[in-house]
């Protein structure tokens, strides 16, 4: 049951990017819509990946939208800090290694992804858990405390995010 | 009103991108220089497409910028990592190890 309905909000979605793309929300629209998402979703489960699509990337939406606002704001607050390195001429990087608490791989995934988004921060390795990251000298990354023990805030919210 | 905070948002997109060019050309050390361009295509493009937003209102054109804003936050990362992974598995030092 979680499954079809993890399909049907999938092709949902896919639906309504294409009337997006298309600008109309009429018949046509509608139905070329359901068919060719219907169809992408199958042409992935059966010759791109070995698991169903919706075990992949079934995503909770609250968690999906919390990732994204907490993301913007690191942005915007990492983007501000940098600013001031770069009046300050404050250019010491170093490449440290950080454990994540994340066991799933898309979650960490997400997690680097941010990383380097984020201004001042690259994600340039990723080893199971483990992230190499690059980042200016006595910084704490705008996403994660590098040097900290516990789970990041960020963390938490990813560690949400599957359905 | 939008126009005028379409314009003002689009005026702050820029000033994020001068500084973050400024970066590249301040910093001698090739990371750092990673570091602060990822500055420019992240803070400076949502913010130029926020004030774009602004600037259509509430139409399909909006929602196609916001597909474009999803679709950038999940590739922009890419380059940024593949040009600093390939520099560090090339054995490329930080400045102070140099």
């Amino acid at each position: 049951m979680k499954k079809i309905t993890g399909y049907f909000s999938m092709i949902f979605i896919f639906t309504l990017i294409w009337i997006i793309l298309n600008e109309k929300a009429g018949a046509t629209q509608i139905v070329t819509g359901l068919i060719l998402s219907i169809f992408s979703i199958f042409f992935a489960n059966y010759y791109l990946l070995e698991e169903e699509y919706v075990d992949h990337y079934s995503l909770n939406i609250k968690s999906v939208i919390k990732y994204l606002v907490y993301l913007i704001f690191q942005i915007y607050k990492s983007g501000f800090s940098a600013i001031g390195k770069i009046i300050k001429k404050e250019y010491d990087v170093r490449i440290s290694e950080y454990t994540s608490c994340l066991n799933d791989e898309l979650s960490i995934c997400l997690l680097a992804n941010a990383i380097t988004l984020t201004p001042g921060t690259v994600t340039i390795d990723k080893n199971g858990s483990k992230l190499k990251i690059l980042s200016f000298e006595k910084d704490n990354i705008g996403t994660i405390a590098i040097d900290s023990e516990t789970c990041s805030e960020f963390e938490k919210i990813l560690g949400g995010i599957r359905e | 009103m939008n126009i005028i905070i379409s314009n003002l948002l689009i005026f702050v997109s820029l000033g994020f991108m001068i500084f973050g060019i400024i970066g590249i050309f301040r910093f001698k050390d090739f990371y750092a220089r990673i570091l602060i361009s990822s500055k420019v295509e992240t803070v400076g493009f949502l913010t130029i497409m926020v004030g774009l937003m602004f600037r259509t209102g509430i139409s399909y054109s909006t929602m196609k910028i916001m597909l474009i804003c999803l679709l950038a936050i999940i590739t922009n990362p890419l380059s940024t990592h593949a040009i600093a992974r390939s520099a560090y598995l090339s054995g490329y030092k930080t400045g102070k190890e140099n």
